[in-house]
């Protein structure tokens, strides 16, 4: 349980064939985090979410989880839940069996919870899993995911096919058993007008590449969004680091990384912070920008986690 | 805070097996079900079968009698046609139950995408495969008994005339359908676990048992070195059952005759029969003795056996080694 990291990789690589679903991809995921994996489609998002939950091999690079486990390894499988994408259970089985089947395959099971869960939701245990509704399917995968009482749960869009009511009760059980037992969650997401209330930490995939990878209060205390004369912006830019340059006629937005104070710029510019899901659209629209842990970005990820 | 409940020392082995019932038991039952309606589809068929087996007196008789001769051929007459579609389609197809049950084993679970749950648990996907490959086939095999128990006693009549190591009898007895059910089984779930679509493994499974078929009766014959007698009959194989592979005749003299050459000289199959009995010509025969009919059986349950075996333990090295 001592483990400062849930995810670390280092020169991480997956090839499907000859295209490259995640490349060069440098991660130290801080323990005790609801953290957000986001990007578009085909960004890498399931693959990272595969390697670590073990159900993938890497092509190229280190993998470790919780501290120093291999993924797939018999300590990682039973420390770690898996809610795979759109839920995908025994469609035949009533939820009572599966419950049973996770009781057998897991030496660490908590059964009492996943029925008190389950019920408490009035999802009848003696349903077959095809027949329930979508949301009533994620919450029987959250469930079993949850009563193996991992140290770490990997979820790969199980927000993707909710209805909004269906998603806040998705939200609300995954965040009370975070407050609970103090587990990491890591999730994978496309819906980033959501992230905000959710997450407190972003990693942000474009092109199987890592492109943002911080504390939520840093990314959005650490950007600004400078306006001002379109003839001083060429100045700025050469200055401060850019994520995104935005000039019309006489006035241009540039968003920079300023690492948590204010830029320094002339009386002539206006600054502002910005909200995580502008933050995330600026940084997804310019796949070639990155602010990552190291000498261009922020703080580093691991000295971040020391001095919290 | 809730209380973090006691972590056993080690999951106990027999969880894989359980949860791979829990799995598959529905399944299960349905095939079992099927069966028993075609057990209860043999017993009634068969009743009637025997019934007559027994009216026309053929059973029992020496079959180098005109006699007797006319009354298996009476027998044939009413009931071959039955007795050689059946017998056909369990020896050609008998092993396809390997391959429904085989094939959508592990397809199935890739097709579903429930290999993310079944491969994340604690237990591991060594184990759970093993459990699935154990609980399935261990089912298969005890269900597959006894329908070649009761196909056996149902086309028991067939052996009459040439005895039981008649490809028809002998591939659908016990030791032999169960071996080729579960080597079907078997390759059905490799191709499964490879290809992951169900309806191609089916399919590979099924001319799997096809082949199986053929090939075990290419090899039979040579599973025991086979023995070399003279006789004094055509039809030796009614009086001892015995298996003949080659004949050859030789005239009193000893000199080779061919085939044809002895029913020229005796003008037809009974005047063959008196010049092998009476008039100094033999028949020289290589046979497999009916003595040897279980050793036979063994042998062939045993070989499909251990290629069962080995397809599934490459089943198994193919799914830890392969990712999703």
């Amino acid at each position: 349980m001592a483990a400062d990291t849930v995810i670390d990789c280092g020169g991480l690589g997956k090839r499907y064939r000859r295209s490259w679903a995640l490349r060069d991809c440098n991660l130290a995921v801080p323990a005790g985090r609801v953290v957000a994996l986001v990007g578009p489609n085909g960004a890498g998002k399931s693959t990272l979410l595969g390697l670590a939950a073990g159900l993938t091999l890497p092509s190229e690079g280190m993998l470790s989880v919780l501290g120093g486990q291999l993924p797939g390894s018999p300590e990682a499988l039973g420390r770690i839940g898996v809610v795979a994408q759109n839920a995908s259970l025994y469609p035949g089985l009533p939820v009572r069996d599966l419950l049973r089947m996770g009781g057998h395959l897991n030496r660490r099971w908590d059964g009492a919870r996943a029925r008190t869960h389950l019920d408490g939701l009035g999802i009848p245990l003696d349903r077959k899993y095809g027949r329930l509704s979508g949301g009533q399917q994620a919450q029987v995968s959250l469930a079993l995911a949850l009563a193996k009482r991992p140290e770490l749960l990997l979820l790969d869009e199980p927000l993707a096919a909710l209805d909004p009511l269906a998603r806040h009760d998705f939200m609300a059980v995954l965040l009370t058993a975070v407050a609970e037992d103090g587990l990491s969650v890591v999730f994978s997401s496309h819906a980033v007008n959501e992230l905000e209330q959710t997450c407190d930490y972003l990693v942000v995939l474009g092109g199987g590449r890592v492109q943002v990878a911080g504390e939520v209060d840093d990314l959005v205390g650490g950007h600004r969004m400078l306006t001002g004369p379109t003839a001083e912006a060429d100045e700025l830019a050469a200055r401060l680091p850019v994520v995104r340059d935005r000039r019309a006629g006489v006035q241009s937005h540039l968003l920079v990384r300023t690492g948590g104070v204010d830029a320094p710029v002339s009386g002539g510019w206006r600054q502002q912070r910005v909200g995580l899901e502008e933050l995330v659209l600026s940084y997804l629209r310019e796949p070639a920008v990155s602010a990552l842990p190291g000498p261009r970005g922020a703080v580093r990820t691991s000295e971040k986690a020391m001095l919290s | 805070m809730s209380a973090v409940t006691a972590v056993p020392a080690a999951l106990p082995r027999s969880g894989a097996i359980r949860a791979a019932w829990l799995r598959h038991r529905s399944a299960l039952r349905t095939l079992l079900g099927v069966l028993a309606g075609l057990t209860l589809l043999l017993a009634v068929t068969g009743y009637f079968l025997h019934a007559g087996f027994e009216r026309s007196g053929a059973g029992g008789c020496d079959m180098t009698t005109r006699a007797c001769n006319e009354r298996w051929k009476e027998f044939l007459r009413e009931y071959g046609t039955e007795l050689t579609v059946g017998g056909n389609i369990v020896y050609f197809l008998g092993g396809a139950l390997g391959a429904f049950v085989g094939g959508p084993l592990l397809a199935r679970e890739f097709e579903h995408g429930t290999v993310r749950f079944a491969w994340t648990q604690g237990a591991g996907r060594t184990r759970w495969t093993v459990g699935v490959l154990a609980v399935v086939g261990g089912v298969l095999a005890a269900a597959t008994v006894l329908v070649a128990v009761v196909f056996s006693w149902w086309i028991a009549p067939m052996a009459g005339e040439s005895g039981r190591f008649l490809p028809l009898l002998f591939s659908a007895a016990p030791p032999a359908l169960v071996g080729r059910v579960l080597l079907v089984f078997a390759v059905a779930a490799l191709a499964g676990a490879v290809l992951r679509r169900t309806v191609v493994a089916v399919g590979i499974g099924v001319v799997a048992s096809v082949v199986t078929t053929l090939v075990a009766e290419s090899l039979r014959f040579h599973y025991r070195t086979p023995l070399e007698e003279t006789v004094h009959t055509l039809a030796q194989s009614s009086v001892d059952h015995r298996w003949e592979l080659s004949v050859w005749y030789a005239d009193p003299a000893g000199n080779r005759i061919r085939s044809g050459e002895i029913y020229d000289l005796g003008h037809d199959y009974y005047g063959a029969q008196k010049l092998v009995s009476e008039g100094g010509y033999s028949v020289h025969e290589t046979y497999q003795p009916d003595g040897r009919y279980w050793s036979f059986q063994f042998i062939e349950l045993g070989w499909m056996l251990l290629l069962a075996v080995a397809l599934c333990a490459a089943t198994v090295w193919w799914v830890r080694r392969r990712a999703v």
